[in-house]
């Protein structure tokens, strides 16, 4: 009878430390992030864990995908990392990281209908889904509500096509006050455009689109600003970035995503601004999608061992509480479809949430497309930048810029 | 055929007086040119924004008036000029002038803003409790419209002292915003509207506000703020390796200049070759020695790997060369005669060496002293190679990360990074004011070796 | 380095009886610190190192033999070619230049100085501040609207205030130079009375110029030269890399000025007396005096200075966030690139043969020095 009471003692003892075993599950993620995971792992994530379980955010400071490339071949990555839609691709080839799809289809507080759309899409790679999206960005134009009143010109609307844009943007156009937008050859602004006026990423035949037609005219439409003087670069307005053009009051439209916000915030809190999507073109729109989603490590490499405890993880970190959370602190929209009813989207109070509001409904719009150039990489993107620095600086024509800019890509393709 | 004058020495002596004045005139060129950039971008860390064009000195932290001001505003929020804070029940008022052409009417509008920053630390919100009063003072009648003059009135109804006062005063449409008590941040909304960062700083508050930013801003998962770890790490390897220093370098150099044994020329020279090979032979095999634990000693304390830890900095190189040749060569100029002397009365090696030879030592021990607490806070490379936790990192690292995380394009906050930089020099700015000559006596000596 | 003075050296096995073993024991027990760096730290590192160059190595699994492909490897390896070039044309401009500019400065400027506390703290303060704070302050001044081009863009708007000023000061010295030969002073060229008689009436004059819109400045548009976000070359070489070179000049020509300063002061003056007997101008007193003079200590600057920007890494890692990364490679950042900043795993082989190589380097570099240099007692 001692012995067996004894064995039972130790039986459950055993299974009693077991269940105190300290589980630390880590977080990597970009270092600028830092102070936001830490405050919603300490106020979201960890009061519904058990306390055992400690969630650890580790920033990384170097260049993060060559890291998080690094950590998966060695075989000690951590339980849970950023995905960029990127470079997604690339990540899910080396054959590391989890599908999640069997976590989804068991879970009760996280489903594929949850989320947006789109955001599924982002992260779905012949046909598993990797990632689950934990907040997104999209395209939006920014406007200065001031600047347009003072010139008397209607507010940029929904309704804009590429004419009657410009056309605003060139009355609102106040030298030397202010320019009518701030505009980088940047191909990430210009991209969607050009996706909107019908090029396609390749031609049918795998080759460089951009000696099209189409093609032309939007590099045509988009350097318009710099080449006929209504609008001027980042550099020219002695800024850093479109972005600080527009909150020091240099520029009165510019093409950000909600990134702007907080920088809004902090410099000029009561600016009164507005935002609305991309002007269509043929009644087309084009937008992109920039999003980061929550990844996992395949099992064996999992360093905590617990596939299950670090999908709870995911879910709480994704879930309404904290999207909510992470969307009153301003800092990024959320992914979950359900939060257009959260007050802040619902009935926006002011101009920042407005332009949360807007941002995420955007994302939602046909013909946003997520920001990755696979399977041609970098290059794609490289040339595209090259000839619309040519054509902001006068050196090249559009149609010559975008020609060569055929020529390089197919150049690259073939080899 | 013009003839030579006799020419007095009076005349050769201007010639030479005019070429000193050149010289020295020259030199002092020089040092602006050299010493011009830093005190350039101590002055920027007080501006707003360091990056604008063009830029200016017209530096409001810096601009006494606004001292006072802020001085002012500290003792009627809470009668601390220095710090500042808002007591409840305290009053602070600010006078405002604001420029309206013919024709533009409307009241200020003030606005209490919740206070931000780039962290989620938030500092308490005096929304809800502040009671706002405007008056209209005084108004200058000209030819172009009327300057108004408005004095705003806060009023603390809360129970608690608020440490951030942000406040924004808007006017009506077309207004211009002139001036204030104190300077705003920035002037936005096509000039009607007038941005505060913080009312109640007080003095110290007021001008130092980007340092104390960098120093409170950005914070580990606990609350602590990280920076000043970052200083402790640094003044910890620092003033631990100056003791390392102080305690190996001299009994190696005094085994190498005074006492014999076999191979002793080739182990000096071999001292002298590791001056030459770079730092990126060895530290590979450094790396992996720290990351195993030493041979695997550190399992024995519990630790896997002494990679980001206090040891990664001090094991590897526990006596410089540098440091060796220095004191050896010192040692080799005390006359050999007082050892002699000491070994005939008796004393054995260890007693000579801390009777005798180190109380001479004191100048080379000073001048070690000082370049190794130079070497080591600005030490580079290793801490690189070796720190990958931010709370472990030292100055010379976290400075780099500081880069990184506020110069970014997307909002660069370039008066932090220029604040941490001016506060991570001056430990060693103030080592080398008081200490110029045994710098100056290191440097010789690291060239002479 | 004096060799233990003339001292007799025992039998090896004599250290360990009698009265030596107890210098023995205690040359030991002071050495121990530096045996320990001597020999973990350093030669074991070293021969570690040499081993993995010969090996593929990725930190986890073993090292595997390869014998001599990874120095193979990296004269395939375009980083590593771009590296040797930038570490070789650094350590060449660099050096060569600072030497003789700082030489020429000395040069003119000998002469008894007071206050030379003074300029030693100011020349000193690059040296004394971390490398991080110099590399941030440099990235700031040189941004796109940075103080560099704004001094660049005032410069070049008031380049008539220049040339008119310039235009004063050469009439003046003309006139006046002329007049005092005239009057039979020996006078010579660049006199300095005159010259600051004749900067005064530039200055004033050219002040006066501008007051009455004689000249005026120009608006032109500001100077937007890109220093370190380019990838672009000059002279084969990459723009990033002359800012640094810049930088590293501008830092060390100061202070390498005042020890050559020092160096001259010490030259007797007999010398030159000597030599002014014999009827010799400036120019054959510097060739024939100074020089041979200076020559040991400039062989230890030069010697000291190639091996310095050989194996510059800092400011190639400060500044490798905001320009190119194969704009400003050098091969000790080579080496930390192929540890940790490639992609994948740690190169180690890589990074060991090419620090290897970069030890090589130096020390050819130094017997090159030793072999050409003569009488130099520094070593």
């Amino acid at each position: 009878m001692k012995r067996l009471i004894l064995l039972v003692v130790s039986v459950v003892l055993a299974f009693s430390a077991f269940g105190q075993e300290k589980i630390i599950i880590r977080i990597a993620g970009h270092s600028v992030d830092k102070p936001v995971k830490e405050a919603l792992i300490r106020d979201v994530v960890a009061p519904k864990l058990p306390p055992n379980v400690e969630v650890v955010f580790e920033p990384v400071v170097d260049d993060y995908k060559q890291w998080l490339l690094t950590m998966l071949a060695a075989g000690t990555p951590p339980d849970i990392f950023y995905v960029d839609v990127y470079w997604a691709e690339e990540v899910v080839k080396t054959g590391r990281v989890r599908a999640l799809d069997e976590f989804l289809a068991k879970s009760e507080i996280l489903k594929k209908e949850d989320l947006i759309p789109v955001l599924v899409d982002a992260f779905t790679v012949d046909g598993k889904l990797y990632a689950i999206s934990k907040d997104f960005n999209s395209l939006v134009v920014f406007f200065n509500k001031d600047m347009f009143d003072a010139k008397g010109v209607p507010y940029p609307s929904t309704d804009d096509d590429w004419f009657t844009f410009w056309d605003k943007v060139r009355r609102v156009h106040n030298p030397p006050e202010w320019v009518g937008i701030c505009l980088n050859p940047d191909f990430a602004r210009f991209l969607p455009f050009a996706f909107a006026a019908g090029m396609p990423f390749l031609n049918p035949d795998g080759t460089a689109p951009f000696a099209r037609p189409e093609a032309i005219a939007a590099a045509e439409w988009f350097s318009a600003p710099i080449r006929e003087g209504f609008g001027a670069t980042a550099a020219d307005l002695g800024v850093g970035w479109p972005g600080a053009a527009f909150v020091e009051e240099k520029a009165a439209v510019v093409i950000e995503g909600g990134w702007l916000i907080p920088p809004i915030r902090e410099g000029a809190p009561l600016m009164k601004f507005g935002t609305t999507f991309l002007p269509t073109f043929g009644g087309r729109r084009g937008n992109y999608l920039f999003t980061v989603g929550y990844g996992m490590p395949v099992d064996e490499i999992l360093p905590s061992k617990r596939p299950d405890l670090v999908w709870k993880v995911i879910e709480l970190l994704t879930s309404p509480e904290a999207q909510s959370y992470i969307l009153s602190i301003g800092h990024a929209i959320p992914s979950r479809a359900a939060l257009l009813s959260h007050p802040v989207l619902a009935s926006p109070a002011d101009p920042f949430q407005e332009a949360m509001r807007t941002v995420f409904i955007a994302t939602g719009l046909p013909g946003t497309v997520p920001f990755s150039f696979a399977p041609v990489g970098s290059i794609y993107h490289v040339v595209v930048a090259e000839a619309l620095t040519k054509i902001f600086t006068g050196e090249l024509s559009p149609a010559a810029a975008m020609q060569e800019a055929a020529k390089k890509l197919n150049a690259e393709l073939k080899r | 055929m013009t003839e030579q004058r006799q020419v007095d020495q009076a005349w050769f002596a201007r010639r030479r007086r005019a070429k000193a004045a050149f010289v020295y005139a020259f030199l002092g060129a020089m040092a602006l040119a050299v010493v011009g950039p830093f005190i350039y971008a101590v002055f920027s860390a007080f501006k707003v924004n360091p990056l604008e064009w063009p830029p200016s000195l017209n530096i409001p932290r810096l601009w006494p008036p606004n001292w006072v001001s802020a001085w002012n505003l500290g003792i009627q929020a809470g009668n601390n000029g220095w710090l500042g804070g808002w007591a409840p029940g305290r009053a602070l008022s600010l006078d405002v002038v604001f420029f309206y052409p013919p024709g533009v009417e409307g009241d200020l509008r003030v606005e209490i803003l919740r206070p931000t920053g780039r962290s989620t630390y938030q500092p308490p919100d005096p929304r809800s409790v502040t009671h706002v009063e405007i008056e209209n003072v005084e108004e200058h009648h000209g030819p172009e419209g009327y300057e108004k003059t408005f004095r705003i009135t806060l009023r603390n109804l809360g129970t608690q002292t608020y440490p951030v006062l942000p406040l924004a005063v808007v006017g009506p449409p077309n207004s211009k915003f002139l001036r204030a008590t104190l300077a705003p941040n920035s002037v936005r909304g096509l000039g009607t509207t007038a941005y505060w960062d913080n009312l109640v700083s007080g003095v110290l508050g007021y001008i130092f506000s980007y340092f104390i930013q960098a120093w409170t801003e950005f914070r580990d998962r606990l609350g602590n703020p990280i920076f000043p770890r970052w200083v402790r790490n640094s003044f910890i390897i620092a003033i631990g390796k100056v003791i390392v220093a102080l305690l190996f370098a001299p009994l190696a150099g005094y085994a190498l200049a005074r006492l014999h044994f076999p191979g002793r020329n080739l182990l000096f020279f071999l001292v002298m070759f590791t001056m030459m090979v770079p730092q990126q032979v060895t530290f590979i095999s450094n790396y992996v020695l720290l990351r195993d634990g030493l041979f695997g000693i550190s399992r024995l304390f519990g630790r896997d790997s002494l990679l980001n830890s206090y040891w990664a900095l001090f094991l590897p190189a526990l006596v410089s060369s540098l440091g060796v040749i220095m004191m050896k060569q010192f040692f080799e100029s005390i006359p050999v005669e007082l050892e002699e002397a000491a070994r005939i009365d008796g004393a054995g090696i260890f007693r000579i060496y801390t009777r005798i030879i180190l109380p001479m030592a004191k100048p080379a021990l000073a001048v070690l002293a000082i370049l190794t607490f130079q070497g080591s806070w600005n030490e580079f490379f290793w801490p690189l190679v070796v720190l990958r936790d931010m709370e472990m990192f030292t100055l010379p690292i976290g400075l780099l990360f500081f880069r990184q995380y506020y110069g970014a394009a997307g909002g660069a906050n370039w008066n932090l990074i220029l604040s941490g930089t001016v506060i991570s020099a001056i430990p060693v700015i103030i080592v080398f004011v008081l200490f110029q000559r045994h710098f100056v006596e290191g440097f010789r000596l690291s060239g002479i070796k | 380095m004096g060799k233990g003075a003339g001292l007799s050296r025992p039998p090896f096995m004599s250290w360990l009886r009698g009265p030596r073993r107890n210098e023995l024991f205690w040359a030991f027990l002071f050495l121990l610190p530096l045996l320990w760096t001597l020999g973990v730290a350093f030669a074991y590192a070293f021969f570690r190192a040499l081993w993995w160059s010969f090996c593929d190595y990725d930190l986890f699994a073993s090292p595997k033999f390869v014998g001599l492909a990874n120095y193979a490897k990296l004269f395939a390896d375009l980083h590593f070619l771009k590296a040797l070039f930038h570490s070789l044309s650094f350590a060449v401009i660099v050096t060569f230049t600072q030497t003789f500019l700082a030489l020429l400065l000395a040069i003119a400027l000998n002469q008894k100085i007071r206050g030379l506390t003074f300029f030693r703290a100011a020349f000193y303060t690059p040296s004394i501040l971390s490398s991080v704070i110099v590399g941030l302050i440099f990235i700031w001044f040189t941004y796109r609207r940075g103080v560099v081009n704004f001094l660049l863009t005032v410069a070049r708007n008031y380049h008539p205030y220049f040339l008119s000023f310039l235009g004063l000061v050469i009439v003046m010295q003309s006139t006046l130079v002329l007049w005092g030969r005239k009057r039979g002073f020996p006078v010579r060229a660049f006199d300095p009375v005159y010259l600051w008689i004749s900067l005064f009436v530039g200055g004033v004059g050219t002040f006066f110029l501008g007051h009455f819109r004689l000249i005026q400045p120009k608006s032109m548009p500001p100077v937007d030269i890109i220093w370190l976000e380019t990838a672009e070359k000059f002279l084969g070489i990459p723009r990033p890399l002359w800012a640094i070179m810049a930088l590293n000049i501008g830092t060390t020509v100061p202070t390498m000025m005042l020890f050559f300063l020092a160096g001259l002061q010490d030259v007797p003056r007999e010398l030159y007396e000597v030599a002014e007997l014999d009827g010799a101008s400036w120019w054959a007193k510097l060739w024939y005096v100074t020089i041979p003079a200076l020559r040991p200590v400039m062989f230890l600057v030069i010697t000291l200075g190639l091996i310095g920007t050989l194996q510059m890494f800092d400011q190639a890692a400060i500044t490798s966030g905001v320009a190119p990364l194969d704009s400003v490679i050098t091969l000790a950042y080579y080496v930390y690139w192929n540890m940790f900043g490639a992609g994948g795993l740690p190169r180690v082989g890589m990074a060991a043969a090419a620090a290897i190589f970069l030890a090589v380097l130096t020390l050819v570099v130094v017997l090159i020095q030793r072999r050409v240099g003569i009488g130099e007692k520094a070593w």
